[in-house]
């Protein structure tokens, strides 16, 4: 806006319901980087107040200008970059009234390495577990295929026999740790189901770090 | 399996073909009146005080208690509110779990309850109110109770709630205001319920995430109760629509003691962390985030999204439990064993009064 420093990334939210306007920021958050200036528009004063409560607590040091039942929160980017933040300069303009539903990047494809798979059972899905290990399995040995590996797998409860020798997802879990996923697994589970000494791949972890990680995660994947 | 399997589950709405939740007006950020607002016009009211009203309004509890002799005492309470979920029965079920909960969470029993429903057939099918009826029945005969009777208005979109009257010995009532030191802090339900609410409206949670958020809020917290007055607990209440955090508080002042929490221990629903991080956050939480204000301390540089879920509103959440530190690890096995809190957890501690009511570490 009049702020000397060119805003690089401009949201339309106006129309947007609480909470789409702090979505579609936290969307844009994520592909920007830090530094990088953006303003947000909306007509909606308590989704307003929500996104200059988040931005605050970011210390992204929000300015607000309203003009009639529209307000503009202008703010910069601070934190980590949580990816390899593309440099696009997707909206350069403001004053154009852009229809309800604003070109939000999606989620990038490039985010490689930003998220994390949790494995919380040794099947996928509900409803037959017979498939649902067949499945589980064959989620696992997609996962070398794809050129976007997580960061980590995390296995908990049941999740932890895919890491057992001959589970059918053990070889494609040590080759995944070799081409440098962090595979992690859950010390107490292991210990529950007796798994001691049976482990093909992955470390021992505790919860603390499995909290750690999901927390510090782009993004968790539940398959 | 096949698809006919879960066909029905899915599409499991509606025998009427309602969905509640294209009544409330979308994306709501408040169906409820402001914690600070209420506690401002609560504040400018006198109510009476009376020998034998054991708990009344002023520790913000979570019922009226009132004693009839020296075995027993009322316990009386309410809660309504407009559609959480499209399907009409389960709306009446959570509703009424919702209201019973409060008698619960006072160590109580429910005894018999009043039907408060605003309606509108003018607007709806006549179908759906019997529909969000019979979910209300359901939950109440479940926990043994009576319904007796109830009153409509015709209002739209639908609300639902119960009147419900429990008894309880009046020298084991739990209260919110007796907490001690060395108490351990069991939470009995995960957290995150707005998150999936929300979610569910932005079309961004899965199907398996907001169907275990639903059955959550189905849940009665009559077992958690049970399980809590055999290990001879005082103090307890129930997690709502002020939060984690706002719960907490209550019992950390009413009982003028200070409430530890451990961030990385609380439960969370599936999905629901995601959806935060998404900025899937609800207005209520900012909301009773707000409402803490300075009441609470977060350790420095704590997840955002962790944060915020303190302050998450909960429909129909679980039961925030001041353990007697030599019963917390037996009552918490007992919950995990009862099979319908798997994710009970141990979440903190009460420590004597701090310069704060609430330190979330």
């Amino acid at each position: 806006m009049q702020d000397s420093q060119q805003v690089c990334h401009s949201l339309d939210a106006r129309g947007c319901p609480c909470p789409q306007p702090l979505i579609k920021t936290r969307r844009l958050w994520k592909t920007l980087n830090p530094g990088d200036r953006f303003e947000v528009i909306m007509d909606n004063d308590i989704a307003c107040s929500n996104l200059i409560t988040f931005l605050t607590d970011q210390g992204a040091d929000p300015q607000t200008s309203q003009d009639g039942n529209e307000f503009v929160v202008s703010a910069v980017r601070t934190g980590e970059a949580t990816q390899n933040g593309p440099d696009i300069c997707p909206l350069p303009t403001s004053s154009q009234p852009v229809a309800e539903v604003t070109p939000v990047p999606e989620v990038q494809p490039e985010q490689a390495g930003n998220y994390v798979v949790v494995l919380k059972s040794d099947r996928m899905g509900q409803g037959d577990d017979d498939l649902g290990s067949i499945l589980a399995k064959a989620y696992v040995n997609t996962l070398k295929e794809l050129d976007n590996k997580p960061a980590a797998i995390i296995m908990y409860n049941g999740g932890v026999k895919l890491a057992t020798v001959n589970s059918g997802a053990d070889e494609t879990l040590k080759l995944l740790e070799a081409e440098g996923v962090d595979v992690i697994v859950c010390g107490a589970c292991v210990e529950f189901f007796e798994l001691k000494g049976k482990l093909a791949a992955g470390r021992i972890s505790n919860m603390y770090e499995i909290a750690e990680r999901m927390a510090a995660a782009g993004h968790v994947v539940n398959p | 399996m096949s698809s006919e399997n879960t066909a029905p589950a899915k599409t499991a709405p509606a025998r009427s073909g309602i969905d509640l939740l294209k009544t409330v007006e979308y994306g709501g950020c408040s169906a409820k009146l402001s914690p600070t607002e209420l506690a401002g016009i609560l504040s400018q009211l006198n109510f009476p005080s009376h020998p034998d009203l054991l708990v009344d309004i002023s520790t913000h509890d979570d019922a009226g208690v009132y004693k009839i002799n020296d075995e027993t005492a009322l316990i009386f309470t309410t809660d309504f509110f407009p559609p959480v979920c499209s399907d009409t029965v389960e709306f009446g079920e959570i509703a009424a779990a919702n209201a019973l909960s409060d008698v619960f969470a006072m160590g109580g029993d429910a005894v018999m309850a009043l039907n408060l429903m605003m309606y509108s057939t003018k607007e709806l099918p006549v179908e759906g109110f019997a529909e969000i009826l019979k979910g209300g029945y359901n939950k109440v005969a479940e926990c043994g109770a009576l319904v007796v009777g109830g009153h409509t208005i015709e209002d739209h979109p639908p609300k639902f709630g119960l009147a419900v009257v429990g008894t309880v010995h009046p020298d084991k009532i739990v209260s919110n205001s007796d907490a001690r030191p060395g108490d351990k802090l069991i939470l009995t339900k995960p957290l995150g319920i707005g998150a999936l609410i929300a979610g569910q409206r932005e079309q961004l949670a899965t199907p398996e995430a907001y169907r275990a958020a639903v059955e959550q809020m189905k849940l009665l917290n009559k077992t958690g109760a049970e399980i809590m007055r055999k290990y001879n607990t005082r103090c307890a209440t129930d997690v709502t629509g002020f939060g984690l955090l706002g719960h907490a508080r209550e019992i950390a002042n009413g009982s003028d003691m200070t409430l530890s929490i451990d961030s990385a221990a609380l439960p969370l629903l599936e999905q629901a962390y995601e959806l935060y991080d998404d900025g899937c956050i609800p207005g209520a939480a900012f909301r009773n985030m707000q409402y803490i204000g300075e009441d609470a301390r977060f350790r420095e540089g704590m997840d955002y999204n962790i944060k915020m879920m303190t302050c998450d509103a909960q429909t129909s959440g679980g039961l925030l439990i001041c353990a007697p530190a030599e019963a917390a690890n037996d009552m918490l096995a007992e919950l995990l064993a009862s099979g319908k809190h798997p994710q009970a957890a141990i979440i903190g501690e009460v420590l004597p009064r701090e310069d704060v009511a609430l330190i979330i570490g």
